[in-house]
């Protein structure tokens, strides 16, 4: 009775971490709900065996963390230099560690007339950077670039096989989970000049997350509560005579 | 616990960021020349968090790297040069530029460019901003000029009563490859960067270069529904990060209560 005791206990302080956990992604959700072209992050939990102590095992809560990389609404601009991807593809963009990957399309040019990242790192495209020196820029649907009518370069769009292979970077951008990850050309990804895509953060399914969660938490703290006043009854009463 | 809270304090100063921006360009809605700004967001960095590293009964590891961002940062505050409307003011000396291209002025032998082609003659005839710095080629305007004319490839007439020429001069227009990389430095005057690349110039309507339409002024571009519905979606963003920071502050009550 006793062992089960601290075993609910064990598990109590474990749930209420893990609400901890919900509320910093909560947090985060909601600190990028105006980030371009940010996919929120979700917490799940699953069960798990986990060893309770030698000979037994306990059923225990893990956390898993994935990122929802569904489309956010498309936010029109009318800046040449916003891009918008409908479907599955990123941007590739040209960093100091590698190249990584975005859907913010909210680029800019440098003062050598290529197009970059708010950050200043290079978006590549097909033939290498996009170098734009030209006045009119047009961009097709399938991501060819026409700099005053003449066809320049063509932006390479990515894709994963799984969405699971990509990790945040911040600064907007996703970076392979492995080496072994491949990319594969965005055959089915289309462009949309003068747009961009927002954040995917949903503020009330977040507002409602974060109710649930606190919720969670308390009623974590009252089973903790109760527990501590069991122990308490039976050091107390256990070998009292009177009962 | 700390983590949801600096998470979300970021937010909340990132979309106060976004209302000094949203208002400046209010401000500015009937300013001439003016080019609205817009600030730019990202996410910050991730923090990589082993879970409590337990062992399955299996003998494999607990899968569960995760990672938890740290709120958002607000990266560049980027003008935006789209063109604003025409404005006819019967001004002589007021010149719109339709396209790209700034006009250069001099002010203590600092070179800076402006949009706001809305000018006035000094005490000795030069043509100068509001503020009473010379527009580049300095030209001062005869006197006994009754009229003057500036072409749209910016060649700049005086004449006198009887129609002839007494004076004259090419203005010319300056292009960055990255005007949105200028600084801004008040009063409608924008200084080159390193970002924006060296001024190159021309004539108004040659390289690309826009032209000029005299007696007309370029209107700020800002559009105030636009400013308004972002400043609407800045307000709630502000309030939901808030809500956060409170919910933050509940859990920590609730923990703290288990000790009684």
């Amino acid at each position: 009775m006793f062992i089960q005791n601290r075993l609910g206990l064990t598990e109590s302080i474990e749930s209420m971490i893990a609400q901890e956990r919900r509320l910093d992604q909560t947090a985060n959700n909601l600190a990028n709900a105006d980030t371009v072209g940010y996919k929120k992050d979700k917490v799940t939990f699953w069960e798990m065996l986990f060893t309770a102590s030698s000979g037994h095992e306990r059923v225990g809560k893990a956390v898993k963390l994935s990122t929802d990389h569904s489309q956010g609404t498309a936010e029109q601009t009318g800046n040449p230099l916003d891009l918008y991807i409908t479907g599955d593809g990123y941007f590739r963009v040209q960093t100091a560690n590698g190249v990584r990957y975005t859907r913010a399309g909210n680029f800019t040019l440098n003062r050598d007339g290529q197009m970059v990242t708010p950050d200043g790192d290079p978006v590549l495209g097909q033939g290498g950077p996009v170098i734009l020196t030209g006045n009119d820029i047009q961009i097709r649907r399938d991501g060819v670039i026409f700099m005053d009518g003449q066809e320049v370069n063509r932006l390479g769009l990515a894709r994963f096989d799984n969405p699971a292979d990509l990790e945040k970077e911040g600064r907007n951008l996703f970076r392979p989970t492995a080496d072994t990850v491949q990319e594969r050309p965005a055959d089915q990804a289309t462009i949309q000049q003068g747009f961009r895509e927002s954040s995917n953060v949903n503020t009330v399914v977040e507002m409602t997350e974060m109710i649930d969660l606190q919720r969670a938490f308390e009623t974590q703290q009252k089973m903790i509560v109760t527990m501590d006043e069991i122990d308490g009854q039976a050091v107390r009463k256990v070998g009292s005579l009177t009962g | 616990m700390i983590r949801s809270l600096y998470s979300a304090r970021t937010g909340m100063n990132g979309q106060q960021m976004q209302l000094d921006v949203i208002s400046n360009n209010l401000a500015n809605v009937n300013t001439a020349g003016f080019k609205k700004s817009q600030l730019q967001f990202e996410d910050l960095f991730y923090q990589n968090i082993r879970a409590a590293g337990a062992d399955t009964v299996g003998g494999n590891q607990v899968p569960t790297g995760i990672q938890v961002g740290m709120g958002v940062k607000p990266t560049a505050v980027s003008k935006i040069f789209t063109q604003g409307d025409y404005a006819e003011t019967g001004n002589d000396l007021d010149w719109a530029i339709e396209g790209r291209g700034f006009f250069k002025i001099v002010r203590d032998g600092q070179e800076y460019f402006t949009r706001a082609g809305t000018f006035t003659r000094d005490s000795e005839g030069y043509i100068v901003t509001p503020n009473g710095d010379r527009v580049q080629p300095e030209f001062s305007i005869p006197a006994g000029t009754t009229t003057l004319n500036i072409d749209s490839s910016g060649m700049l007439e005086a004449l006198d009563n009887q129609q002839n020429i007494v004076a004259s001069t090419q203005i010319t227009l300056h292009d960055f490859i990255n005007p949105a990389g200028l600084k801004s430095v008040g009063g409608n005057l924008f200084q080159e960067t390193q970002a924006s690349g060296a001024p190159t110039e021309a004539n108004p309507g040659a390289d690309g270069l826009g032209t000029i339409a005299q007696r007309y002024k370029e209107t700020s571009n800002v559009n105030v529904t636009e400013e308004l519905v972002n400043m609407i979606i800045t307000q709630r963003a502000y309030e939901v990060n808030s809500k956060a920071v409170q919910t933050s502050d509940r859990l920590l009550e609730i923990a703290n209560s288990l000790m009684r």
